[in-house]
């Protein structure tokens, strides 16, 4: 296993073409854009070489035996999706936002079931590849971005009936060696500081579109592709901010890119899918009930964060938090958290084994977990922008603070609680602000699918049919005057 | 005399376990190594720092003895047997 800085340079070893606001950024471990990031991924691979953390940090690999760190492992039982919660909330309330390296984790469990079942079908080999893969992952403690999101382009129009074909990722070519994709990936979180790429479709597929039907392991900086890294709410703030910026260990959100993928070859034990359109849809959802599954355990980290921050900054103007309006609101934050987290263990503790050996949650919990999500995490910023007040909107730059000529007024007048320096106040502040604004926001509405999607899933598997009977029988009707009973 | 540490994932602590650790060592004068599961130490201590159930001193015993630390007030009580067995 790799620890932090043996990750950060593990990256110097990598050389991928990022645009950045009109220039090139060549060295993501020290570039301010970038930096944050490489800090909060390398913080996983910084707890599980600590013995404080390593119960949930590490695993066994159930390949080779050996002790890995546990993003890079397939889930043996509830225990280790149970763990798997833990373990991101753990990160991020020491992280405050985003590590990254889950949606990898996820893609690659999806990866390692679907395989197995496409060989099933097809007899194909793809399992047996997709292990070798996964062991050399493991053996060298790899960051994979998971990559599933393609642009889209016109919503109301399939993959291959697009005005432009590459407005989903496709396979262009198949040689004896391999194969050639060209298209692009959208919201590509972590992309910039991991060493390879998982990318898989996007969306259910028909015959007609069966060479969208692709799933590969590619280098971040292979010949043709290209990320460009992507702007978010107060993200210039780095260049040359530290208590403006809020989290400036770690940043806000992962550090997203729009990924090119220009005619890049795949060497065949790379390819995880080729063109078996019918199990698209299976990948997907695989996918992203494994994602949804984390936001129980990442963004009630995140919110314990917010929540703490929110009751320091209550002490800090003074206020307490012991009036009732904010013990209530403090409260209400606490249940909403709690709720994600119980749902996000309840998924996990009810996962079921798959053909392939591997553990996979329950689908209509963690559904449940992330349309949650969607809701509470407004609600969560809302209350703790009410208790922190509207100072958070309004405070003087961090340089008219730290210039001699007008420090003196912001110190005098932004002091509340007498024990407290102004200095903290400010700090506290720009956190709250910086954690409840825009990007963070967005990023917990839409990542891991959007609301309609887990409302779709949370119909398809909620056994609409057995509740009316289960009405029906204490109302006591009389079935044969029932016409909308579904004849068998 | 090989004396372990267990932490539990530290997910949730309500206090600070690494801090009870650091008590423990300054008090019988021994560094305590990382568990092992290839290799059981003479005394475990498991490090639980909050009520959930995630861990279970049982899955980490050692050979002579086996310790729950679940609060930090049951550190002193540990120390205070760990000296026994020490003979200090």
């Amino acid at each position: 296993m790799m620890n932090g800085q043996q990750y950060r340079e593990s990256l110097k070893k990598v050389h991928p073409i990022i645009y950045c606001n009109g220039t090139k950024i060549t060295d993501v471990v020290n570039d301010p854009m970038t930096k944050p990031h490489v800090n909060a991924a390398a913080l996983t691979y910084e707890y599980a070489c600590d013995p404080r953390y390593e119960e949930l940090c590490t695993t066994t690999s159930h390949l080779t035996g050996k002790k890995i760190n546990r993003f890079t492992s397939v889930h043996q039982s509830t225990d280790d999706l149970i763990k798997k919660v833990k373990m991101l909330r753990l990160l991020a309330q020491n992280t405050g936002t985003c590590f990254q390296r889950c949606v990898g984790f996820d893609a690659m469990n999806a990866t390692f079931i679907t395989t197995y079942d496409i060989d099933q079908k097809y007899g194909t080999n793809y399992h047996e590849r997709f292990k070798k893969f996964l062991e050399y992952v493991q053996e060298n403690d790899l960051m994979i971005a998971g990559s599933m999101t393609d642009p889209k382009g016109d919503r109301s129009k399939k993959p291959g009936a697009q005005a432009d074909p590459d407005l989903y990722v496709h396979i262009v070519e198949r040689r004896d060696d391999g194969i050639v994709v060209r298209g692009a990936k959208a919201h590509q979180t972590g992309m910039v500081n991991s060493h390879m790429m998982l990318i898989l479709p996007t969306t259910a597929l028909g015959p007609d579109d069966a060479d969208y039907a692709v799933a590969a392991a590619i280098p971040v900086d292979a010949p043709g592709v290209v990320h460009l890294f992507t702007r978010q709410s107060n993200d210039s703030r780095r260049l040359n901010c530290e208590i403006d910026v809020g989290n400036s260990e770690f940043a806000v959100v992962g550090g997203e890119t729009l990924t090119v993928l220009n005619d890049v070859f795949v060497p065949w034990d790379r390819v995880f899918m080729a063109g078996e359109y019918d199990f698209a849809q299976q990948y997907v959802s695989t996918f992203a009930s494994y994602h949804r599954q984390n936001y129980g355990g990442c963004k009630a980290g995140v919110n314990d964060v917010l929540i703490g921050a929110t009751a320091a900054a209550a002490e800090y103007n003074g206020a307490g938090t012991k009036a009732s309006h904010i013990k209530d609101k403090l409260t209400e934050m606490i249940n909403m958290v709690e709720t994600l987290y119980c749902c996000s263990i309840a998924c996990s503790s009810q996962g079921t084994k798959t053909p392939a050996g591997s553990y996979y949650v329950n689908t209509l919990l963690a559904n449940t977990v992330k349309l949650n999500c969607t809701r509470f995490i407004y609600e969560i910023a809302r209350l703790a922008q009410d208790i922190t007040g509207g100072l958070i909107a309004t405070l003087p730059y961090e340089a008219d603070f730290k210039n001699p000529e007008t420090h003196q007024y912001i110190d005098k007048y932004l002091a509340a609680n007498p024990l407290v320096s102004t200095e903290n106040r400010i700090r506290m502040s720009r956190l709250i602000e910086n954690m409840t604004g825009g990007t963070a926001m967005a990023e917990s509405m839409h990542g891991a699918g959007s609301p309609e999607a887990m409302k779709i899933m949370l119909l398809r598997e909620s056994n609409l049919e057995q509740k009316k009977m289960l009405a029906k029988k204490l109302a006591k009707v009389d079935l044969s005057k029932d016409g909308t009973v579904p004849t068998k | 005399m090989v004396i372990s540490i267990k932490y539990c994932g530290g997910c949730n602590p309500h206090y600070d376990g690494e801090a009870q650790v650091k008590r423990i060592e300054a008090a019988i004068g021994v560094e305590l190594v990382p568990f092992d599961p290839h290799s059981p130490p003479d005394i475990s201590i498991v490090v639980k720092q909050c009520p959930m159930k995630c861990i279970e001193a049982s899955a980490f015993p050692g050979r002579l003895n086996t310790f729950l630390i679940d609060t930090s007030k049951k550190t002193d009580e540990v120390i205070k047997q760990l000296k026994q067995i020490l003979d200090y």
